[in-house]
């Protein structure tokens, strides 16, 4: 069994138990969404989830939240998301740790915490949280970890009027992408350290996280890719009465010097094109044999008829083989493009406006960009412009629509991606617009 | 000039009058005698976990929407209804605080505070009954 599924059922069973004398509380969000893109009918965007029919893959998101007094000090938190990925719900524990509560001004958490990256990182799937109908992927999707399995020591107090809260952590992550094919790929950070410091000044917020992480990359298993690097993040928020304003800047930097194992990614390479030449070698027989089937059709003769069927079944068997081997060859070229390409000074940034208008009616926009290091590797360089209206329904239930402007720059393929997995050239965008409309809820 | 003194020292009773009283109340056991109001500034935002007996508060709350939640939190922090809420959502869905219990009126909190060693709430000053402690109180 699955470690992490072992702990989540360890953990329901122990507040559940009989007689632990334990209340959970349980309290959730919803959010159903869809998104579509208009670029021409070649490309997806962020990684192949978003198109020009509309989609409810990524936005569309149930999740649990659950917490019980285990003794006076010690807490049990857990979040379980279950979302839409493209056809599948994914099922996760988003997050599940221990609190030890030392003091008011200290506490200490142990397992799965949620990652406090940027300032919107660590409740980023909670719609009804934020202002945006999408949180800006410039900033909040360059780098992909979410959660890390460790411990963090929380330290917060006032200072005047100033509330002051600092978080220390470390511990480990492993991601690992689901993949139907033979080739899986992912991301293994053996050592985490992350530190993150909170001000708050009347309507001013301030927010400042540094992250030390040992980055390798995974091809089936295979470290195509290892790196040493810091994300560091800055980011302000004001509010003056009906106005909210909001920026963040972001840079990863990396050490250039740690080598890659491009020999890794090469052999997947090289093994993953010979598998797909020998599928399209058999769809072409496959082909073949069915076109010679058809000619032979003949109503009155069984045999015929069989013959047939036979050959029409081991075409689309031929077919899905070939769409399985492109898509295997598709991640390991990725793979192999990754393990040259550079994050060195990757960095994003965002400005938000918002203004309320009557009571319950926030429009904003957000300007937003991202600059990557040549050569581009799984992102490039792209810059956006969003318009977005956000209306609360109630005080659990909120709308939002945004649409946005995407422009990938200086020939980057910025968040885009050729539809066609087995393809390696440049995604050809000039521009495209990103609609998304989402309702979001807390219960 | 005298009947325009009159005329505003009259306004300005009146608007006090129209004022609200609101009781800070504890459970009877509570050792504390008073709170201040910086203190239940950070009980009512979670900053403050415990009492200085070391009982583990128990926070009750009007639910979202009452007038009286509404004037509360702009008196004691400042800030409006919609962005208190957004600020314990992110609380509650980072895992980094329980949040107040929310109740239907006066009646469930006096309750909840009566049943609860760590209970603290508010409700008016005219509501408030023996089984409770008043520790402060605020106009609204």
């Amino acid at each position: 069994m699955d470690f992490r599924k072992l702990v989540f059922i360890t953990c329901l069973s122990q507040i559940a138990a009989p007689g632990a004398g334990q209340e959970i509380d349980i309290k959730g969000f919803y959010s159903i969404g869809a998104a579509w893109l208009e670029s021409g009918d070649k490309e997806f965007y962020y990684e192949l989830d978003y198109d020009d029919k509309v989609n409810f893959s990524r936005l569309t998101k149930l999740g649990l939240n659950l917490n019980s007094s285990i003794t006076d000090r010690v807490t049990f938190y857990g979040q379980i998301l279950a979302q839409q990925f493209n056809d599948d719900a994914v099922l996760r524990a988003d997050w599940m740790f221990l609190t030890y509560e030392y003091s008011d001004q200290i506490n200490i958490r142990l397992g799965k915490i949620k990652s406090n990256a940027w300032y919107a990182s660590d409740y980023i799937d909670v719609g009804k949280a934020y202002l945006w109908a999408t949180p800006p992927e410039e900033v909040y999707q360059i780098f992909p970890l979410k959660s890390y399995n460790g411990a963090s020591i929380n330290y917060q107090t006032e200072i005047g009027e100033v509330s002051a809260s600092l978080e220390i952590g470390a511990g480990k992550f492993l991601l690992m992408i689901p993949s139907a094919g033979t080739v899986s790929n992912g991301l293994r950070a053996p050592q985490v350290a992350t530190m993150n410091l909170n001000l708050e000044y009347k309507n001013y917020t301030l927010k400042f996280t540094y992250f030390d992480v040992e980055i390798q990359n995974l091809l089936n298993n295979q470290v195509i890719a290892n790196s040493e690097s810091t994300i560091t993040s800055i980011a302000f928020q004001a509010k003056y009465d009906r106005l909210t304003i909001l920026t963040e800047y972001a840079v990863i930097n990396s050490d250039p010097e740690k080598p890659s194992k491009i020999e890794n990614a090469q052999a997947e390479f090289n093994r993953t094109l010979k598998d797909m030449n020998a599928a399209s070698e058999n769809l072409r027989l496959a082909r073949e044999e069915e076109a010679q089937a058809e000619a032979a059709l003949s109503p009155n003769d069984q045999d015929s008829v069989d013959t047939y069927y036979r050959a029409v079944a081991n075409r689309k068997d031929a077919e899905e083989t070939m769409t399985a081997a492109q898509r295997d060859f598709g991640i390991a070229a990725a793979g192999r493009k990754f393990a040259v390409s550079k994050i060195d000074g990757m960095n994003a940034a965002y400005l938000t406006l918002g203004y309320r208008i009557f009571e319950n009616t926030t429009p904003y926009i957000t300007a937003a960009r991202l600059e990557t290091p040549d050569p581009p590797g799984y992102l490039g360089d792209q810059r956006s412009l969003a318009i977005g209206i956000t209306h609360d329904i109630n005080f659990n239930l909120d709308i939002k629509f945004e649409a946005k402007a995407i422009e990938p720059l200086h020939g980057d393929p910025g968040f885009f991606r050729p539809r066609d997995f087995s393809n390696q050239d440049p995604p050809d965008v000039d521009r495209a617009m990103k609609y998304t409309i989402v309702l979001n809820s807390i219960f | 000039m005298k009947r325009l003194l009159l005329i505003i020292a009259f306004l300005t009773l009146s608007l006090e009058a129209l004022s609200e009283e609101l009781a800070v109340i504890v459970n009877k056991s509570n050792p504390i005698k008073s709170i201040s109001k910086g203190d239940l500034k950070k009980i009512y935002l979670g900053k403050m976990k415990r009492f200085g007996s070391g009982t583990k508060i128990k926070i009750a709350d009007y639910k979202k929407g009452k007038k009286l939640r509404k004037k509360f939190y702009k008196k004691i922090a400042g800030r409006s209804e919609k962005d208190i809420n957004n600020y314990w959502y992110r609380l509650v869905f980072t895992g980094k605080s329980v949040p107040p219990v929310p109740l239907d009126g006066h009646d469930s909190i006096l309750e909840f505070v009566a049943e609860n060693d760590g209970g603290i709430g508010y409700i008016p000053k005219d509501k408030v009954s023996g089984d409770v402690k008043s520790v402060l109180i605020i106009k609204i």
